[in-house]
């Protein structure tokens, strides 16, 4: 017995083009987002690398995961928080492979002298206290070094670290307090 | 309470950004020089250490960033669009080979017929041409057996590079069948016994004159003259 199957090319069509509708709007939408999201991944991921140009690498690559998997994101809503997250991941990511490296280097090579000399922010910013909160912050724990971060960033609120981490305005607050206090502690 | 317990709460308003409001504390900063000079180098702290967070966190964002993750963007998607294009190209080829294959298949004569096992061992395949079996290539436990028994060595056919398979026209099937009881129980060779007969001979012996009756031959000349 033949079996007939009812083809209907204008439904397929209908279909098709509604994947591709579907595409571009994922892709304006992402655009929308882009400008506003690209300085926060930067600013997460120069928070853990406090080095530009990997920072502007690993902001690149988690901006460009989050295009690729934009499509699979359920709450849009929660794209800021998402997108933080990958920026932290692969930033920490990028900065173990950076520590593994030197320490290599530093064990089978002499230690290299610095190619050029600070600039006057650099010498600001780099004095030795700001050295030793830069280690003390790498010391903290991860969930802590985030919110640290995040709610140093400016322009960001408490309220909207708690949104974007989708996390309790209280487990902010206390894992801000905790980090601070480490710090204190270490910097003493 | 001690200066101990007044320091840590002081350390404790300053970690969670908040000022020290307590009268109790107020009032012991107020008495304390020591307590009082803890809680100012406290705050000098944690004031270095927000300022040097956020000196952190706030660099300026290079220019190049965006522009570069857009570049990447359009690069991911015509990796999409060359992905799918490639995956077509697959199923296109997928669908000529099957194609061909089937082709290729349906050129290839297929047997029709059924298999009917006989006394003497053969398969034969009832049909226009009935084909034969040897009993080397059948694969029945009967015949294996059988010829086990009788240990001899078990060929029809006078070089093993002969084919073991007979084609026999469907009307001659059982003679044949008869012929190969004969055969086996004269432990004859049938290849011995089977005589060339040349086809074409036969072919003309069998085909008869065309004879068309009332049949009327004009040449083209005169049907254009008509």
């Amino acid at each position: 017995m033949r079996e007939l199957v009812l083809i209907q090319p204008g439904r397929v069509l209908v279909g098709a083009s509604e994947r591709e509708s579907e595409s571009c709007r994922a892709h304006r939408e992402f655009e929308e987002r882009l400008a506003e999201c690209g300085p926060l991944a930067f600013r997460v991921a120069y928070g853990v690398l406090r080095h530009a140009a990997d920072a502007e690498d690993v902001a690149q690559e988690s901006l460009l995961k989050a295009y690729r998997n934009f499509g699979r994101l359920r709450e849009p809503a929660r794209f800021r928080g998402w997108l933080v997250r990958i920026a932290f991941r692969m930033a920490l990511d990028r900065w173990r492979s950076v520590k593994r490296q030197e320490k290599r280097e530093t064990q089978w090579e002499a230690p290299k002298q610095k190619a050029a000399g600070p600039t006057v922010e650099e010498l600001a910013v780099s004095s030795e206290f700001q050295a030793r909160l830069e280690r003390a912050i790498e010391e903290l724990p991860e969930k802590f070094r985030l919110v640290l971060l995040l709610a140093g960033i400016q322009g960001y609120t408490l309220e909207e670290v708690s949104g974007m981490l989708a996390i309790p305005m209280g487990t902010v607050k206390s894992r801000l307090f905790f980090a601070r206090k480490q710090l204190a502690e270490k910097l003493r | 309470m001690n200066c101990e317990g007044y320091r840590d709460k002081l350390i404790d308003a300053l970690a969670s950004g908040e000022s020290v409001s307590g009268g109790e504390v107020v009032a012991h900063l107020r008495v304390c020089a020591e307590c009082k000079k803890f809680y100012e180098t406290q705050v000098r702290l944690f004031g270095a250490i927000d300022s040097g967070v956020r000196a952190v966190v706030n660099e300026s964002v290079p220019a190049s960033l965006l522009p570069r993750v857009r570049a990447r963007m359009k690069e991911v998607q015509m990796a999409g669009t060359n992905w799918k294009l490639s995956w077509n190209v697959v199923a296109v080829a997928g669908v000529v080979v099957l194609a061909a294959l089937g082709f290729v298949a349906r050129r290839e004569p297929r047997p029709t017929a059924v298999l009917v096992e006989t006394a003497a061992g053969a398969r034969i395949v009832p049909g226009k041409i009935t084909r034969v079996l040897a009993p080397e290539k059948a694969e029945h436990p009967i015949i294996r057996r059988r010829h086990r028994e009788s240990e001899e060595p078990y060929s029809n056919t006078e070089s093993p590079n002969c084919s073991s398979e007979v084609l026999v026209p469907g009307e001659e099937r059982v003679g044949y069948e008869q012929y190969i009881r004969t055969v086996r129980a004269g432990s004859r060779s049938p290849a011995k016994e089977t005589k060339f007969v040349d086809p074409i001979e036969i072919a003309t012996q069998e085909i008869a004159q065309l004879q068309i009756q009332k049949l009327e031959m004009n040449s083209l000349a005169e049907e254009a003259r008509e």
